[in-house]
């Protein structure tokens, strides 16, 4: 188990956005702290993902973050300022909280929604407005469509994107989130999950979120924290150094099995290097397609729209058949995912894939590239040797550790 | 003479007549509208500082249930010596009548709001009264107005009794009739009164229901 | 809870005379504390009343009405009228409402409702008054107003209790193998029981208080003490006559709220 010490040296003081000393949640007439003085550091434009089982008090430890909950003793130190005991209704316009039952005002609009922060903190209805369409259109929604609808009108996946708009209102620095993505199908979670990370790779703020799903920590977090029980750390630490050197066995247990995969959530697709197809707009003609066929070394033509978005894949086979349009031979293009989404997510979607590679587009949907199998095996390779160099300096050292994947050398 | 055979005079009385039934009807509206207005206040008023807390709650539901629960003739001859007769014991009765279902309901409608709602619009920093004000009493509004309609249906067939303390209104003619008996004049007053405080209840009624209908956000309905 | 935003519905369970599920909900003292602090309550006002009348100089009008035997015979006429109408408003009002949510009464059911509906905006004085203008005084007019005017909001109740039994467990009986009337009789019903009894208290309470109005067409009562002292301006007689039936009336709707405590089925 870490100490204190440990998970609050490894950052540099003026770059701790949030620090929580010995907070601690104790509820009358039970014998034991709910949170157990918890003591970390939250950098500044970091994504810090706290994680453990049920009940361990990761939601609890959150919500005395924004004291929705109040400590019954520790501080809690929001840039440089001890807001233990601050102006509890100030505090909280300037955190953004997005909870799993999301909880958007069904009397009001999407903008009146939105706006609301901004409009406590004083800002006039313009900049308010001019806020409220920037924020829609930030989370994928189209402003002028929706912001006089109302939430009952939305989807899960909608309101939960509302939700997150509305939680950066006022352009707060610190966000928390509260499983924002548990109540949601696991198809638009995903999608939710990589546009959240688009967005934070735009606005760089620092956010604590809470999840009990490693997977999900794993793919969203630049730091986790593993609670165990009353919200002890048992180990916080970047995703890499977690899944290659667990510090005890709970926290290899709380992984789970299959880290090799796992890892595979540590790679974005971007990070990689994409592979090339033989794409052609879907107007081609069918001589110019067949002979880019054959220079080729693939078994089949991209066809991309006028956007250069992909629409379908065409083979020789295909256009061998004369009698229908280019446009409507092959088969659709579905097995589509967007740059920041991790290897792990390309190997899912490969799976269905009609030829085995999965095309990357950026965010307009526009054609970027291929990751391919290969591509995904090489990644996992060169984890593993990464990982098993590791333990051999380790072993070389006196303390050797066994590969979470139970491989020998 | 059976029921339909007085029936088939009263509409050459109604016509006669129908002047002073309309100035009756409006004094009987008026301390309607009144006691509605009053227990409306102090009804949603009692709601919100009670809602929050079961035993203050408690206390109030028992309370304002306990009026409800008396006879309104008992209730306006235990005023007669207090406030004597007229106008000013009749709205107060009234008042005292028309409280349980508003403080229920109010209390209902807030205890009612989705907590996750009222955890998110905590969590964004709005004060206890901006969340009264901006999101618990719109979102209980569309029960509160129920209870308001259904109070003011009850309180305009009470005020009908009124008229035996001296009260204003509609239950003047009917009091009249009882004291003839047996004749067509004595149907005639008694039906019209009565008729008159039908129309009065369903008017209100639709009233509410439109200003209900007018009041409450789109999101909701 | 019947949705209540939607009809008037002053009867209905959650929207009409009482608070008692919402109150239920809130929790409490125990059963025994409010089973022993009304009584208690009732009887210490019934005490201060009587220290009141023995302290005053009652006149010879006075005592007219304020002698024990009348008393006595009042209350025991109030209780009559309560207890007769209400006996007749059950039996009319809960097999009625049985018979209207039948699948196959679905059709006039509408009828029903936007009568009692109408229903509802008709005062209690008026039905009284109409119906001693029409047939005449006595005990027996005052029985029929009484049970016309409170039949409608038991009506009400009982097909609401009805309708709110949730489709899906009369689903499931018929899927076992339940016939409509072992249905009705086994499921429909005992689930229904709360709200019928809510429905029948209901209905004690409003005629004990249209009781109070049938001195107006010769049928005495408590109301007749309260009528005598404010046609004769004597407050003790007005005093006594109305906290009387106040008592009177609290009274009953304590015992109903006990009987409805003990006969509501276990695990609702």
């Amino acid at each position: 188990m870490i100490d204190e010490t440990e998970a609050t040296a490894a950052v540099p003081e003026q770059q701790v956005m949030i620090r929580l000393e010995s907070l601690t949640k104790r509820y009358p007439g039970q014998a034991e702290p709910a949170v157990d003085a918890i003591s970390m550091d939250i950098p500044t434009g970091e994504v810090v993902v706290l994680v453990g089982p049920s009940g361990c008090g990761k939601t609890t430890t959150l919500k005395m973050i924004n004291r929705i909950i109040e400590p019954t003793s520790g501080r809690i130190i929001l840039d440089g300022d001890d807001v233990t005991h601050a102006n509890a209704d100030h505090l909280r316009r300037r955190i953004g909280y997005v909870i799993q039952q999301i909880g958007l005002f069904p009397h009001m609009t999407i903008a009146q929604n939105v706006g609301l922060v901004p409009g406590l903190l004083g800002w006039g209805r313009d900049r308010v407005g001019e806020r409220v369409d920037e924020l829609l259109e930030l989370v994928g929604l189209e402003p002028s469509e929706y912001r006089s609808r109302y939430p009952k009108e939305l989807s899960g996946g909608q309101r939960q994107r509302v939700g997150v708009a509305r939680a950066l209102g006022g352009d707060p620095p610190v966000m928390l989130m509260d499983e924002p993505f548990g109540a949601i199908d696991p198809i638009t979670r995903d999608r939710l999950q990589n546009e959240f990370l688009r967005i934070q790779a735009d606005t760089q703020k620092t956010v604590v979120f809470v999840t009990h799903d490693i997977d999900e920590a794993i793919k969203m977090g630049d730091r986790i924290a593993i609670l165990s029980r009353q919200s002890h750390i048992a180990q916080y630490d970047t995703p890499e150094t977690i899944l290659t050197a667990p510090a005890d066995g709970f926290v290899e247990d709380f992984i789970g099995s299959g880290a090799a995969l796992k890892r595979l959530n540590l790679t974005r697709v971007r990070d990689v290097e994409l592979g090339q197809w033989a794409v052609a707009p879907v107007d081609e003609d069918r001589a110019t397609l067949r002979q880019m066929l054959a220079d080729s070394n693939h078994g089949s033509v991209l066809l991309v729209d006028d956007q250069n978005r992909p629409q379908r894949w065409v083979t020789g086979r295909d256009l061998a058949r004369a009698s229908e349009p280019v446009e409507r031979i092959g088969l659709p293009a579905t097995a589509q995912v967007e740059p920041h989404a991790t290897l792990r997510d390309a190997l899912d979607e490969m799976v269905t894939s009609t030829v085995g590679c999965v095309i990357v587009t950026d965010s307009r949907g526009a054609y970027q590239g291929v990751v391919d199998l290969e591509t995904v095996m090489k990644a996992v390779d060169e984890m593993r040797t990464a990982a098993r160099t590791r333990d051999r300096a380790a072993a070389g050292a006196g303390t050797a550790r066994v590969d979470p994947d139970g491989e020998a050398g | 003479m059976d029921f339909f055979d007085y029936l088939r005079e009263v509409p050459s009385y109604l016509s006669d007549n129908w002047s002073d039934l309309l100035d009756l009807t409006l004094e009987h509206a008026q301390v309607v509208l009144v006691a509605m207005l009053v227990a409306t206040v102090v009804g949603v008023g009692l709601g919100v500082v009670t809602y929050r807390v079961r035993s203050a709650a408690r206390v109030a539901l028992t309370v304002t249930g306990t009026f409800v629960t008396i006879p309104s003739f008992a209730l306006f001859g235990l005023f007669i010596p207090i406030l004597g007769l007229g106008y000013r014991p009749t709205v107060v009765a009234l008042v005292m009548y028309a409280l349980l279902p508003i403080v229920r309901n109010t209390i209902t409608g807030l205890r009612g709001v989705d907590p996750a709602i009222t955890e998110s619009a905590l969590g964004m920093g709005l004060s206890r009264w901006q969340r009264l004000r901006r999101i618990e009493l719109p979102l209980a509004w569309p029960v509160i107005v129920t209870g308001v309609r259904v109070s003011t249906m009850i309180t305009v067939g009470i005020a009908a009794i009124a008229a035996k303390v001296n009260g204003p209104g509609l239950g003047g003619p009917i009091f009249q009739g009882l004291g003839a008996t047996g004749t067509q004049r004595g149907f005639n007053l008694a039906f019209s009164g009565t008729l008159g405080v039908v129309i009065l209840a369903l008017a209100l009624d639709t009233m509410f229901l439109v200003i209900a209908r007018l009041t409450t956000s789109r999101g909701l309905r | 809870m019947a949705d209540p935003t939607t009809t008037v519905d002053i009867a209905a369970p959650g929207v009409g005379r009482g608070a008692d599920e919402l109150l239920a909900e809130l929790g409490g003292p125990s059963r025994l504390w409010r089973w022993i602090v009304t009584p208690v309550v009732l009887g210490g006002i019934c005490v201060a009343l009587y220290v009141y009348v023995q302290g005053q100089e009652l006149d010879r009008i006075e005592v007219a009405s304020l002698n024990a035997p009348m008393i006595r015979q009042r209350l025991i006429e109030h209780l009559h009228l309560t207890l007769v109408s209400t006996f007749f408003v059950i039996l009319i009002a809960v097999p009625l409402g049985i018979v209207l949510t039948r699948p196959w009464a679905r059709p006039v059911t509408p009828l029903f409702l936007g009568i009692a509906n109408i229903g509802q905006a008709v005062p209690s004085i008026g039905v009284l008054v109409l119906l001693a203008v029409t047939v005449g005084i006595g005990f027996e007019q005052a029985i029929y107003a009484l049970v016309l005017y409170a039949t409608l909001p038991v009506l009400r109740n009982t097909m609401v209790g009805l309708d709110q039994v949730d489709p899906s467990l009369i689903e499931a009986a018929r899927g076992m193998g339940l016939t409509s009337r072992g249905v009705l009789a086994r499921i429909e019903l005992p689930l229904a029981v709360p709200v019928m009894l809510a429905g029948i208290r209901t209905a004690l309470v409003i005629n004990v208080g249209t009781a109070a109005l049938a001195t107006f067409i010769g049928a005495g009562g408590l109301g007749w003490i309260i009528n005598q002292g404010n046609v004769q301006n004597r407050t003790p007689v007005l005093l006594t006559g109305s906290i009387l039936t106040a008592v009177v009336a609290l009274a009953l709707d304590w015992i109903a709220g006990i009987v409805e405590d003990v006969l509501r089925p276990k695990g609702l």
